[in-house]
């Protein structure tokens, strides 16, 4: 079938071309909205400025296609091939895109918000700028397909309040992308850079930074519950009013950070470097701080009540008003 | 097209010449793949002129492919053996690429749109409202139309925006134009002149519309002689060099800002009373029709014509009475 007769069986009135071998039809511009395309072959397709509005690909195979500014929202690409897809621009508000395959794909500035993409696979996609606000990407914590962003493009990218619980971002890029409010539970961020990312009321809790890089990132209020930050840098990160409570953070470098009244209880911080950071009211009951490097820090009126501190190094901290591991007040 | 082969052939037999041969292509198949293979059978097997091919697809330009590539090198465990095999890559690939770089023009500009204008939450919260509102990519070629100008085909523009964020056009549109006045006029200028215009307007209407406070904050900022509420930067890592706001907008800049503000609540309070109106005519309309259904069917029309009349009477007086004021202040 061509692209004239398709749009000719289309404007009289028939929706359904389920199947078809479409590789490589030329429908830019073309309005089709709430078509059915499941399962065709739309291989190298040129569907630029398309319109196809709720319109079912689900399981199409769509590699290599130019959706470039499609019109795409609530179109349906379940389980979909769409690897080295060009959907720059393009608008996806609440598509469904669970289970495709988007590795390589290019959804640069895509207008993704509240899509869903549970089971997808992004690795290596280029999600520069893409707006995917209230998106769904988490993923079961047992069995089931777990969203793949691993070593995605995410650099400016807008996840604010979207879900990702779960989620595989290792080694993804996440440079000033925007995760305030983000649910990033038992997500794997392992080696990802989120130099200046907002993170702002994020909820981290149980999530593996290992190795990850948060250069001036911004995690006030975030919830960070046993998170894994072993060898993470944050140096001159914004943590203030974080809940570090029970974190592995051994030998992460906490460099001139704000951890204003932040909750470090039981976290474990040995071999830290906490270097002019400042922790005023910051609780570390019963932290780790074995050979932590805390010089020229401002501990005024920490809680160091049962922390242990063999070892570690406060030359020039401040303490004063700090209750110290024996619960006298420092001055 | 035929001319492209002989090229990617002629760089393959260059690159295959080099003694880091075989961690080019490693280089080359995780970029186009993801993975990263080692087997010395199966990189044997991959034929270098198809890993170009993929990779010119796969990374349609030098922009997006040297992050990548940079990336993927330092995530390595041997990044330093691997860096000079990348910048082989590099060297040998860009001349497959367009001779003329048409991002070359933005991308020599050295602004930082987060930490220039606005704080990075608002410039999220900005974004979203046009890409929540607009089709992203006709809003990137409209304004990178506007930052372009004179004669840009639609394919020229397309090709333009490949490689640059809508964030980074943003800020310079911006940047670009001081006054509010002037980006309307300029939008609606471009919108005219490119293909298909009619799909633009609606595009216009929404970035005009949306940039309308921020350019009023800016303003603000000009006349309280405020810095514009940037990230504060950490006292210990050094900003680049960025453009300020500041710098921008001067007295003959806020002038012009001033007017368009000026202009903004006028055409505000038009869009009140033509929606009142609208309102108004609709109701009369279904009396007229009501109260008329026994005579021939114009005659409504008449009734609705008189009715536009007499508000228009009304305006015109009104309009005498202000210009006979002004006359009467000067």
């Amino acid at each position: 079938m061509d692209a004239a007769e398709l749009l000719q069986s289309y404007s009289e009135g028939q929706h359904d071309f389920s199947g078809e071998n479409l590789r490589g039809i030329c429908l830019n511009r073309a309005d089709l909205i709430n078509v059915n395309l499941s399962r065709c072959d739309l291989h190298g397709a040129e569907l630029v400025f398309a319109y196809l509005s709720r319109a079912n690909l689900q399981g199409a195979k769509l590699n290599h296609a130019n959706l470039s500014g499609a019109y795409l929202a609530q179109a349906n690409f379940a389980t979909a091939d769409l690897n080295t897809a060009q959907l720059h621009g393009s608008v996806l508000y609440r598509a469904n895109l669970s289970r495709a395959n988007a590795i390589f794909a290019n959804f640069l500035d895509a207008s993704l918000a509240e899509a869903d993409l549970r089971g997808a696979n992004l690795a290596s996609a280029n999600l520069r700028g893409a707006c995917l606000r209230q998106a769904n990407l988490s993923s079961p914590r047992q069995g089931g397909d777990r969203v793949t962003l691993r070593r995605a493009d995410l650099q400016g990218a807008d996840l604010q309040g979207a879900d990702l619980q779960g989620a595989d971002l290792c080694w993804a890029d996440l440079r000033r992308a925007n995760l305030r409010g983000a649910k990033l539970t038992h997500s794997h961020l392992t080696n990802a850079n989120l130099s200046q990312a907002i993170l702002d009321e994020a909820n981290l809790s149980d999530a593996d930074l290992s190795a990850a890089i948060l250069h001036r990132a911004h995690l006030n209020q975030a919830q960070m519950v046993r998170a894994v930050l072993m060898d993470t840098d944050l140096t001159d990160a914004h943590l203030n009013q974080a809940n570090l409570t029970a974190a592995k953070a051994s030998k992460a470098i906490f460099l001139r950070c704000r951890l204003r009244e932040a909750q470090c209880t039981r976290a474990d911080l040995s071999l830290a470097n906490l270097r002019q950071a400042q922790l005023p009211q910051a609780v570390l009951q019963e932290a780790y701080l074995t050979k932590a490097d805390l010089r020229d820090a401002d501990l005024t009126a920490a809680n160091l009540l049962k922390a242990d501190i063999s070892g570690a190094n406060y030359t020039g901290a401040n303490l004063s008003g700090a209750t110290m591991p024996d619960g006298r007040v420092g001055s | 097209m035929p001319a492209e082969v002989p090229t990617i052939a002629s760089v393959a037999a260059q690159l295959e010449q080099s003694p880091h041969y075989l961690r080019i292509k490693k280089l080359l198949i995780f970029t186009c793949t993801g993975t990263w293979e080692t087997h010395p059978e199966r990189l044997a097997a991959v034929d270098l002129r198809d890993l170009i091919a993929q990779t010119l697809s796969v990374r349609p330009t030098m922009r997006e492919l040297r992050p990548t590539l940079e990336h993927l090198v330092r995530s390595l465990n041997k990044p330093v053996e691997y860096l000079p095999v990348a910048e082989t890559i590099l060297r040998s690939l860009a001349v497959l690429y367009p001779d003329e770089d048409p991002t070359e023009w933005l991308r020599t500009q050295t602004i930082r749109p987060q930490t220039a204008i606005l704080p990075p939450q608002e410039w999220f919260d900005l974004r979203w409202e046009l890409v929540h509102r607009t089709n992203p990519l006709r809003l990137k070629m409209l304004m990178a139309a506007l930052l372009r100008q004179g004669d840009v085909t639609q394919a020229h523009l397309l090709l333009l925006v490949k490689g640059l964020e809508l964030e980074r056009l943003l800020a310079e549109v911006l940047l670009t134009c001081p006054s509010y006045e002037e980006l309307c006029q300029r939008l609606h200028t471009v919108a005219m002149q490119l293909e298909e215009p009619e799909a633009y307007q609606q595009v216009v209407g929404t970035l005009a519309e949306v940039l309308a406070p921020v350019y009023q904050r800016l303003q603000q900022h000009a006349t309280e002689g405020l810095e514009p509420e940037a990230a504060t930067p950490s006292p210990t890592v050094a900003e680049p060099q960025v453009a300020r706001v500041s710098d921008l907008l001067q007295q003959e800049v806020q002038e012009l800002s001033r007017e368009a503000e000026l202009q903004r609540l006028v055409a505000t309070a038009v869009q009140r009373v033509v929606g009142h109106m609208e309102q108004v005519f609709r109701t009369l309309e279904e009396e007229l029709a009501t109260a008329t259904c026994h005579l021939p069917h114009p005659t409504h029309y008449r009734y609705l014509r008189e009715f536009v009349t007499q508000v228009q009477a009304m305006t015109d007086r009104l309009a005498g009475i202000l210009e006979r004021l002004e006359q009467g202040d000067s």
